[in-house]
């Protein structure tokens, strides 16, 4: 069986410099959810758009489904559905006239297309709703035709690209149920993007870590958190006194990763009960004040962070001043 | 045999919001109906210029059903900025739909639209008076050069959407080109009547061969050499337009 995905030194660059792909080498199994989870800005949504055919790398070799996606695009459009992080179907349309219209892209026509339609529609839980304007329609719901659109053709593959992002607790959680019965159910390939961390863990069989257009780690949720040994030390100061406390955990042995922004103080340890003691009597000594302690195992911001080198949330909060 | 289902298939889809909302029909409606009510009265004592023939009202109509093609068709790039910006565009270049479909549907539909405007304004110009002594083949003519118009200009300002991605390009390339079109024309005045330099200019202005098309086959006995010749010219602007519109689809696709 070919990989469903295989993808080799894929770089794109969008003028004037940003390197949103920089050498992307990527092998995904067919049959499981893989998930690819990074900050906003990683490079997710173009190596999504890559694959889908949607936009073409600068240099690199992609396959999708074992078909080549530079050569055949329209055989891998044939191949695959695409829910887009944006809504993808049209306000001023019905669902069902969202459906039919994707569906005769699709070169699906007369009573299969039909058929397929109300199928979809009642997948999704859609079917009362089939007839009204989708501007009418509340957020999950909208997602839930995006879904059904990338369904309708039977896709040996399914892109998610961040399919939660924007929707309501609640809503998350029924995506979250879908996304986990399409895969067990219908044995389907699903490339999912996410930047959040508890998504990729609870639904990703396998991971992949994306960092400024690269991988940084792959493998499943349990085997990275794995290879990051030791605890998370969180401390929390009662003031903001970042170089002192940088001075006092500088004596400490068995501290590394030591990240500091305004109060929120963190470090790995081998140990981190064991760690703990030293770490207070050395923050103690340059009166520093802590108001609160946690040491936790390990968790998928660890990893981003071994392996990105800098902390998810800190990434989040650069690819915003970005954005703004 | 796909292609054509798919062109039709988007063509429908602008036809329906169009059945939700006829509303938005008059209201693109409103200007040209001002222009020939307005104008028909404002300038008929142009008539009585040395050297002009016939009533205003009959020398204005087809500048009015032109105007209005122009006008109307003028708009259709919107639909794909919007496309663009709802995420609906990307959703449908992601399927293996035939790349011309987009734009053939969008074209098809703005020939329609301008041919139900065009049949209310020859209803209007009837009623106030107008002439056509093209006889009904003639009026029917008039209309298909004004569907070609709006087929060509629907490209062209698909194109335009596509490439800009913003609404505002939309609107300031149409601005731009509307009225210095309209004018560098016979639309609103007798070529023996406008400055030699318009003369001149006007015949390479699309909008003049549509109306003297227009006026040649509806506003007298139809003499089918002008005619054909201003229809063959504008059949040729509606390929180049998709050509044109073609090429701006592949690069919008490129710049994702």
């Amino acid at each position: 069986m070919p990989a469903a995905i295989e993808a080799r030194d894929v770089r794109k660059r969008y003028p004037p410099d940003v390197q949103a792909l920089d050498g992307i080498d990527l092998t995904v199994q067919a049959g499981t959810i893989f998930g690819v989870l990074g900050p906003n800005g990683a490079g997710k949504s173009t190596l999504t758009r890559v694959l889908c055919s949607l936009t073409v790398p600068d240099s690199g070799s992609v396959s999708v489904c074992g078909i080549d996606v530079l050569k055949h695009p329209v055989q891998v459009r044939r191949a695959i559905g695409l829910v887009g992080q944006k809504q993808g179907s049209d306000p001023n349309a019905t669902g069902r006239e969202n459906l039919v219209i994707h569906g005769e892209f699709h070169g699906i026509t007369g009573r299969v297309l039909r058929s397929r339609v109300d199928e979809q529609l009642e997948r999704v839980g859609l079917s009362d709703a089939a007839d009204r304007l989708v501007r009418t329609y509340s957020g999950g719901m909208a997602r839930r035709l995006d879904i059904a659109m990338g369904l309708l053709n039977r896709p040996q593959m399914l892109f998610l690209d961040e399919p939660t992002t924007g929707l309501d607790p609640e809503a998350r959680a029924v995506m979250w149920r879908d996304i986990e019965q399409l895969a067990n159910d219908q044995r389907m390939t699903i490339w999912l993007t996410t930047h959040y961390m508890e998504e990729a863990d609870s639904l990703a069989a396998e991971l992949a870590i994306v960092d400024r257009g690269r991988i940084v780690a792959q493998g499943s949720p349990d085997q990275l958190k794995r290879e990051v040994s030791g605890d998370t030390l969180h401390v929390e100061l009662a003031e903001p006194q970042e170089e002192r406390a940088l001075a006092a955990l500088a004596r400490v042995g068995d501290l590394s990763d030591v990240e500091i922004r305004g109060r929120a103080l963190r470090a790995r340890a081998q140990d981190g009960g064991a760690t703990l003691p030293a770490v207070l009597a050395a923050l103690e000594a340059e009166s520093v004040g802590v108001a609160s302690v946690t040491v936790a195992r390990p968790s998928l911001d660890d990893v981003y962070l071994r392996y990105a080198g800098h902390s998810f949330e800190q990434a989040e909060l650069e690819s915003e001043e970005v954005a703004a | 045999m796909t292609a054509v289902r798919q062109t039709w298939q988007v063509y429908l889809r602008n036809l329906r919001v169009l059945m939700r909302q006829p509303a938005f029909l008059l209201i693109t409606l409103i200007q040209p109906v001002i222009w020939l009510l307005l104008f028909a009265a404002l300038f008929k004592a142009v008539a009585d210029i040395p050297g002009f023939h016939g009533t205003y009202l009959n020398f204005f109509t087809p500048g009015v059903v032109v105007m209005l093609a122009l006008f109307s068709a003028g708009w259709s790039g919107m639909g794909f900025v919007e496309d663009i910006q709802s995420g609906v565009m990307g959703r449908q270049l992601a399927s293996p739909v035939w790349r011309g479909a987009l734009n053939a549907g969008a074209v098809a539909y703005s020939a329609f639209a301008v041919i139900i405007q065009a049949l209310l304004i020859i209803a209007l110009a009837l009623i106030l008076g107008a002439d056509f002594k093209g006889g009904v083949i003639g009026v029917i003519v008039m209309i298909l050069i004004g569907a070609l118009l709006a087929a060509a200009v629907s490209s062209l300002s698909n194109a335009v959407g596509v490439l800009g991605r913003q609404r505002e390009t939309v609107i300031g390339t149409v601005s731009f080109f509307q009225l210095p079109l309209t004018f560098l024309s016979t639309g609103m005045m007798q070529k023996s009547l406008l400055p030699h330099w318009i003369q001149e200019v006007a015949k390479f202005n699309p909008i003049n061969w549509a109306v003297v098309g227009a006026r040649a086959a509806a506003m007298q006995r139809t003499d089918w050499g002008v005619v054909g010749a201003r229809v063959g010219l504008l059949v040729a602007l509606v390929l180049v337009s998709a050509f044109l519109a073609q090429r701006a689809f592949a690069r919008y696709q490129r710049s994702l």
